[in-house]
């Protein structure tokens, strides 16, 4: 009796009726649950994975499959897709499509897109990951070129699965911007009469950096009531690296694609033609956008919402909060070459500048 | 000031475990204030904004000051305009290395320059102790001719290879690193020869 009243309860849940909830909850909740599923599966990869480097295969612990270099390396490569896309992009992109819409209290601009979001999430992470477990496509994240071209290494058809997997990603997270922009700036609700230049001004940050000049000054505020709340600023100020960086994964995975079906077409094009460094720069901008400039500031603007519901007051410096979003914008776009200190063609201004200096400034930020 | 990079670690061990104290220091002092009903009454008076300050002038000018307290990064900078002692052309496809000699002999104290050159995938060049250490290591991107100039301040036989990942192929079926040269740099030392195999 106790199993089935366990089990009825973790299935049916204790107060829980799933016909009362809204379109937007419902969505939200299966996004969720996705996430975890893929979150639960990169946590025994990590487990698979330091069980081999423990030498778990050779002690006769593990499966010998997962030894082999092809099979190792391709649960490494798909593992922070898996963790970073599939389970981390999801969990939040759900949290901020129900989040957006309760603060600004307007309605999110499209339900059906939001739909799509979770939905291409999902199913690019799935063909990501089965790339990698049949096909043993294993070029790492870091993708550095000419590797994930290399058709002697990696097969043809796992490369083409698994850039779709990725661009299937990226479309879900391009559909996840388009959402939360087209609802921040809508001029409905609490936003009716006001002017597309004044949400910018203050998704940007603007307006907390002009008060913090005004106040240096001895002039009057500059906006006393900012259009948009702080946690508001900080989802819209990561989405906008969560764009750039989307556009280089996906720029990167087409320029892949191209190469690959022209293997498989046997026209043999040269792959040095792309120049390793230079795709290596544009690649690391791109990503390094992720640490910088997304995960960062979506942690920050929800201890911003946190902190004032906790504490029931004001943020503490809420324009230096503002101005300092504005700030990592232009610090996130600059700190790539950190990434590339150990290549010698490298200028050596950018190791110094953005490698060095502008990265250590972060902690400013 | 430092000759090794084990000397330039245990530095930053110190350097960062001071600095990350500062820090921690900096967040219990505002978490205790906050608990308490009268802030705590410091026998220095240091300004919030000033500490915080100088947190982040300690952390940008520890890379600015420290710079060329490293030998190599000066010698790394201006590479170009210095005549090394010995110069090795390495060329690399393939996950295999053309070495120009087994072992690179050189002397303790030589500046040795390397010019490595990928004629497929991107690549590392990394020497390292036998204790598994590294002494230096760089990128070695293809097309490009990828040069480090290192003066050896300790002697000894050291042992090469890639470190970056350059795919699957880089491994046998056991996992055994394929492009891993067992002594591939001898330096012999200023006061006795060191043997060679």
């Amino acid at each position: 009796m106790e199993n089935k009243g366990f089990f009825n309860t973790l299935i049916n849940g204790t107060n829980f009726d799933a016909n009362n909830l809204t379109a937007l909850q419902k969505i939200t909740l299966r996004a969720v649950v996705m996430s975890f599923i893929f979150f639960g599966l990169v946590a025994i990869e990590g487990m698979i994975m330091r069980l081999v480097q423990a030498d778990a295969v050779k002690n006769h612990i593990l499966p010998q499959m997962f030894g082999v270099p092809e099979h190792y390396f391709s649960i490494m490569t798909v593992h922070p897709i898996v963790g970073i896309f599939g389970s981390t992009y999801q969990l939040v992109f759900a949290a901020f499509m129900f989040l957006v819409p309760y603060l600004t209290k307007k309605p999110l601009y499209s339900l059906k897109l939001a739909n799509f979001v979770w939905l291409s999430i999902t199913i690019g992470t799935w063909l990501a990951w089965i790339a990698a477990f049949i096909w043993h496509y294993a070029p790492l994240y870091t993708l550095y070129w000419p590797l994930p071209a290399d058709v002697k290494q990696f097969s043809i058809v796992g490369g083409i699965v698994f850039v779709i997997g990725v661009a299937l990603i990226m479309l879900g997270t391009l559909g996840f911007i388009y959402n939360i922009y087209a609802t921040i700036f809508a001029k409905t609700g609490v936003h009716k009469n006001k002017t597309t230049k004044e949400l910018l001004i203050s998704g940007f940050g603007i307006d907390g950096l002009m008060n913090l000049i005004h106040k240096l000054l001895g002039k009057p505020p500059y906006s006393k009531e900012p259009a948009l709340s702080l946690p508001v600023v900080a989802i819209f100020r990561g989405t906008v690296d969560t764009f750039l960086d989307a556009l280089v994964i996906l720029g990167a995975g087409i320029l892949v694609l191209v190469f690959l079906i022209n293997a498989a077409a046997g026209l043999g094009w040269d792959v040095h033609a792309i120049d390793s460094l230079l795709y290596k720069n544009w690649f690391w901008w791109g990503l390094d956008l992720v640490a910088d400039g997304l995960v960062l500031i979506y942690v920050a603007g929800s201890w911003y919402l946190l902190a004032t519901i906790i504490t029931g007051q004001k943020l503490f410096m809420e324009n230096v909060a503002r101005a300092a979003l504005l700030l990592e914008l232009f610090v996130s776009w600059m700190v790539w070459s950190h990434h590339l200190l150990a290549d010698q063609p490298q200028p050596e201004m950018m190791k110094l500048i953005s490698g060095e200096m502008v990265t250590a400034f972060e902690l400013l930020t | 000031m430092f000759q090794t990079s084990i000397e330039l670690l245990k530095f930053h061990w110190v350097a960062y475990t001071i600095y990350a104290l500062f820090i921690v220091s900096l967040i219990a002092w505002f978490g205790i204030n906050l608990t308490r009903k009268e802030k705590i009454k410091s026998i220095v008076r240091i300004p919030f904004y000033g500490y915080i300050g100088f947190l982040v002038a300690a952390g940008v000018g520890h890379h600015i000051f420290t710079y060329n307290a490293i030998p190599w990064v000066e010698e790394d900078m201006k590479r170009h305009e210095i005549k090394p002692d010995k110069s090795f052309k390495i060329v690399v496809a393939n996950h295999k290395w053309q070495l120009p000699a087994k072992p690179m002999v050189v002397n303790e104290g030589d500046r040795v320059k390397f010019h490595v050159t990928s004629k497929d995938l991107t690549y590392g060049f990394g020497l390292f102790r036998d204790d598994g250490t590294m002494v230096f290591q760089m990128q070695v991107v293809p097309n490009y001719d990828n040069d480090i100039l290192w003066t050896f301040n300790e002697c000894g036989k050291f042992n090469i290879t890639s470190t970056e990942y350059a795919g699957p192929a880089q491994y046998d079926e056991k996992g055994n690193d394929l492009m891993f040269v067992k002594h591939g740099v001898v330096v012999q030392c200023k006061n006795q020869k060191v043997a060679i195999k």
